[in-house]
């Protein structure tokens, strides 16, 4: 035992044990892997945000069905990010979790609450409804009550049934807390098991009668409606809250037609029971609708025997400017033109003059009637019939003539339905907001034909269509300078170039694709974007382009966009109903304040959207993996020695695998075996430039550091010549000593842009300052010509480059490396800035750097 | 008598033109080329390079005539190409390097020459003489060593240049 604990001492007096050894590189492994791991999930959840915004710019009309679900991603995404940003950094990270429950909080309520619901009669006539009580019955029933009542247009008799009785209903049978508890489980799973889930409600809404008091006031309604009629069928539809106003709920709930007096209950509890449907349960999530506040009501109208019915749409969708109103006409039942069955008869009817402007008279082989019991039956249209226009002049033009009357009073484009009765009478059956797709400019076609393609192949990031001189920056730096109206071609897609982006008409870079943070700044200005395209650097300046951002196209001189495109949103027009609170949402997740890091506000509590967050994580990250790994204790214990015939010790540490660094068999790799993707491009680098060995001078003793003290007076930097670099696979963090300077490379090299980066700090240097100055303003213009992004303070340089791909990002590195070996000591001999000129021009023609290119 | 020291009589290290040992020999005229105004601006200044190790030590000192020196056998008669056949070491002859001579030839090899690093032309460091020593110390070295101008070291770093001519003028101007 005594032994033992000699041998202890004997080799703790010579290195470090083989415990703590492997402890150490335990521990820089396993945050290595958190770093990579949080740059994963960074990625990911920027994609996530990209596609939200698409998907809103595309698909307008999707709206916040497709938003909710993203948001729920995008939400666990933040939630690992973070946790991650905690893992790698510790502690101090600790106060960005509060900032995103904070903020996820406020974007949260920026989803439209679920309506409450306000305790009301059971049934109401629509005599007495109006719009102000959508929150009793529905947005449906409360806008029927409004043209009957406000605007005194024929809308079929009829009552509501109240989103209080379906409370009444689901209290009565104490069925909320069951709901709710089968719902969260859907929720927390992720709508797994939806389909089993809402078969369970609905089976428990299914088997349960409809409570005798409600049951009587329905029955009650139902017989004061068809008194004059005794035992005629009615229509039966949802008028869920919320329906038809922000959402459309299109297809989600049923409607029933010509129902009886005996199975109108039977089919109000199918209502009831339909609001649990998969697809409803799903869309009701999806728009971040709870099921608490879930409410349906029911609209309760006399059936119109229709001759003909359908749908017109105040504005054309494709022509919103045009100054007509939209008809599509069926024979019968209106139900076959909705379900898309029948192509409809249509008709352009002058909204000033009730004219018809166009007609286009499809083939209408079979209609819809009630039938004589209860239900519908389908017959068929009499052969001399099909091809008849299913209305006259007259009654478009009293249709135009309602139609510009609805849109007036709710104050934007509806989509109306209603039926012509046998009598010849207009009924309006239901009337909502249309909603519009949002076409981005594209190219007219007339021009397409024309215009020649200059370039193709880039990524649409923002789509539209923008002309205008090519202007061609280096680097963003030079973002502040670009002219008003020009279309700007700039090397990368940094955040920066924010400060041209609101005068350009198009932008774009030569990488990059549409999951960066510029991307994100292209489309919440709507600026035509184009990314990734390298070709672009070969664009002369001031030639005159058209960019269509959308196919990815560079079109030589200046071409308009087609006619449809051109059309104005205007104020009257909205883009869709839910549009505020989308914006809002889409603000809170994908906008990004947070840009600079050296901005004060760089902090936790300066994020104030998810995005802000992914960039502060994304930058803290990186520092903080770097902190880690410079801090390593024992490097040499736990590291390979490189072999190579540059006289520059490099040590290697491997953040990917371990059995390298205990076994100490080998302790030497060549060249050879470099596998780290980016360490190779690297050292390629500095193997193009070679070192020459130095000869031995004849007494060291009596030369030190002349340059340094005698002629600027202060202490050289501390004289170091081992360098140190940590490896993965795809990852390098080299900490490269040169004597008396040091730089930092550290670079990513995956096959997925988005998370490619290199950056390269460089400090100190054995001449004196202002010589030291010269050699970082020479590097940085080397730098900057191939792409880098550059911040200089008096000799220390940071430059970084980022989303370019995987070969190109080696391509940097190669350069770094030579830049490297041809700088190094170069501070001594830059004496004059003529000097340094003089040599930066020497370096640009032996590594052949071109504007905009490596 | 109170002569002036070494430290009095040096040219300052700033003065001259320093480059890293790894320089070629274009990269080092053309910083030569920096201190041009600088020499005329303080007096007949000696024409000098100073070469410098990794670790920023001095190595050695580059004047024209080590230049020329480095560079001559790029455009000697055997070097030439056309007596390269002469099997015998030549003897200085000027008529036969006058015979072989090409212009071309000579100022292509002599191009290519602009390439070799400087630390090849270099007299090296082989001593110095201290702030506070007296001037004809500094003779006693440059005789010895075979040397025109020797580095001065105070505090263990080389602050300048001491040379011949300077010495003398100092000590002349002393005695007389």
């Amino acid at each position: 035992m005594k032994e033992f604990r000699s041998f202890e001492w004997f080799k703790g007096l010579f290195g470090v044990s083989q415990a703590k050894r492997l402890a150490t590189l335990n521990r820089i492994q396993e945050k290595y892997s958190i770093f990579k791991g949080l740059l994963e999930r960074h990625n990911q959840t920027l994609k996530a945000i990209s596609r939200v915004e698409e998907i809103w710019q595309k698909q307008q009309t999707l709206g916040l069905s497709a938003l909710y679900e993203e948001f729920v991603k995008i939400q666990e995404g933040m939630t690992g990010v973070v946790d991650g940003m905690v893992s790698l950094g510790g502690e101090a990270y600790l106060p960005l979790k509060d900032v995103l429950v904070e903020r996820t909080r406020q974007i949260e309520t920026s989803f439209p609450s679920s309506p409450s619901v306000p305790h009301d009669d059971l049934v109401i006539p629509f005599a007495q409804l109006r719009a102000d009580r959508a929150n009793s019955v529905g947005t449906k029933n409360a806008h029927l009550g409004e043209l009957k009542s406000a605007l005194k247009l024929p809308v079929p008799d009829g009552f509501a049934i109240s989103a209080w009785a379906y409370r009444f209903f689901l209290e009565h049978h104490q069925l909320q807390d069951r709901i709710a508890r089968l719902m969260k489980d859907v929720r927390s799973r992720q709508y797994q098991h939806l389909e089993l889930v809402s078969e369970e409600i609905r089976e428990l809404v299914g088997r349960r009668e409809i409570p005798g008091e409600l049951a009587e006031a329905i029955l009650t309604g139902y017989d004061r409606l068809t008194s004059e009629n005794p035992g005629c069928g009615v229509a039966l539809r949802s008028s869920a809250l919320g329906e038809d106003a922000t959402y459309t709920f299109a297809g989600q709930y049923q409607s029933f037609l010509n129902v009886g007096r005996d199975d109108l209950l039977a089919r109000y509890r199918d209502i009831l029971a339909g609001s649990f449907t998969p697809s409803a349960i799903f869309y009701l999530f999806q728009h971040g609708l709870s099921e608490s506040g879930l409410a349906m009501g029911a609209v309760c109208m006399e059936m119109v025997d229709a001759v003909a019915s359908g749908v017109v749409y105040t504005r054309d969708p494709l022509a919103p400017a045009g100054d007509y109103v939209v008809v599509n006409s069926i024979y019968g039942l209106g139900s076959y033109l909705v379900e898309g069955i029948i192509t409809p008869d249509e008709f352009h009817v002058s909204r000033d003059t009730g004219k018809v402007l166009f007609s286009r008279i499809a083939d209408k082989r079979v209609k819809l009637n009630p039938s004589r019991s209860s239900g519908v039956v389908e017959t068929a249209v009499p052969e001399a019939d099909r091809l008849r226009s299913s209305l006259d002049p007259g009654i478009l033009a009293i249709l135009a003539d309602y139609a510009t009357r609805v849109e007036g009073h709710f104050g934007c484009p509806q989509d109306i339905e209603w039926a012509l009765s046998s009598f010849g009478r207009l009924f309006l059956l239901q009337t909502r907001s249309l909603k519009f797709p949002l076409h981005a400019p594209r190219l007219a076609p007339a021009d397409k034909e024309d215009a020649k393609v200059l370039l193709t192949g880039g990524v649409p990031v923002c789509p539209g269509l923008g002309s205008g001189p090519v202007f061609v920056i280096q680097s963003v730096e030079q973002a502040a300078m670009v002219p008003h109206g020009v279309v700007l071609v700039a090397p990368n897609p940094s955040p920066m170039l924010i400060a041209a982006m609101h005068n350009i008409s198009a932008l774009i870079t030569l990488v990059g694709g549409n999951a960066s943070h510029l991307a994100t700044l292209a489309r919440e200005i709507s600026l035509p974007t184009i990314g990734g395209l390298s070709a672009a650097s070969g664009l002369s300046p001031g030639q005159v382009v058209t960019v269509d951002a959308a196919a990815g196209i560079v079109y030589e001189g200046s071409h308009a966009a087609s006619p449809v495109a051109e059309v104005p949103v205007s104020a009257s027009i909205p883009q869709a109903a839910a549009g505020d609170n989308a914006t809002e949402i889409l603000g809170g997740i994908s906008r990004l304040t947070l840009i600079q890091p050296t901005d004060p506000n760089f902090t936790p509590q300066g994020c104030v959207t998810y995005h802000d967050i992914l960039r502060y994580v994304h930058q803290k990250s990186m520092e903080e993996i770097y902190r880690i790994l410079r801090g390593t204790a024992h490097k040499d214990s736990i590291s390979l020695r490189l072999k190579t015939k540059i006289p520059l010790p490099v040590n290697i540490i491997y953040l990917d695998r371990g059995s390298l660094m205990t076994s100490r068999s080998s302790r030497k790799i060549s060249e050879d075996d470099l596998d780290a993707i980016p360490m190779k491009a690297f050292w390629q680098g500095v193997l193009i430039e070679g070192w020459p060995s130095q000869p031995v001078p004849t007494d060291l003793k009596g030369f030190v550091a002349v340059i340094g003290t005698s002629m600027q007076g202060s202490r050289p930097a501390e004289f170091s010549e081992v360098s140190y670099a940590f490896l993965s696979k795809e990852y390098m963090l080299l900490n490269l000593r040169m004597g008396y300077h040091f730089s930092t490379i550290e670079a990513m090299t995956t096959k997925e842009p988005e998370k490619n980066y290199i950056r390269m700090q460089f400090k100190f240097g054995g001449a004196p300052l202002e010589r030291r100055i010269r050699r970082v303003w020479l590097i940085s213009e080397l730098l900057r010509l191939v792409g880098f992004e550059n911040s200089s303070q008096g000799d220390f340089l940071d430059s970084s480059i980022v989303y370019l791909d995987q070969q190109e990002t080696c391509n940097r590195l190669t350069l770094l490396g030579r830049i490297t070996i041809l700088t190094k000591q170069l501070d001594l001999a830059l004496g004059t800035d003529a000097r340094a000129q003089w040599f930066l021009q020497e370096f640009v023609e032996k590594l052949k750097l071109k504007k905009g290119g490596g | 008598m109170n002569a002036k020291c070494v430290g009095e009589i040096m040219i300052p290290l700033g003065l001259f033109p320093v480059v890293p040992y790894w320089f070629s020999l274009h990269q080092a005229l053309a910083q030569q080329e920096d201190f041009e105004a600088k020499r005329s601006e303080h007096g007949p200044l000696p024409w000098l390079i100073l070469v410098f190790s990794a670790q920023n030590q001095l190595l050695g000192i580059v004047g024209r005539r080590e230049i020329l020196k480095g560079l001559e056998p790029g455009f000697s008669p055997k070097q030439l190409g056309r007596a390269s056949d002469i099997a015998i070491p030549l003897q200085f002859d000027i008529t036969v390097y006058r015979l072989s001579f090409s212009e071309e030839t000579a100022l292509k090899r002599l191009r290519t020459q602009m390439g070799r690093p400087i630390v090849e032309f270099i007299t090296p460091i082989e001593s110095t003489v201290g702030y506070d020593d007296h001037p004809l110390l500094a003779i006693y070295v440059m005789i010895n060593l075979n040397l025109s101008v020797v580095p001065v070291v105070q505090d263990g770093q080389v602050v300048g240049i001491v040379n011949a001519e300077d010495i003398l003028r100092g000590v002349i101007g002393d005695i007389t």
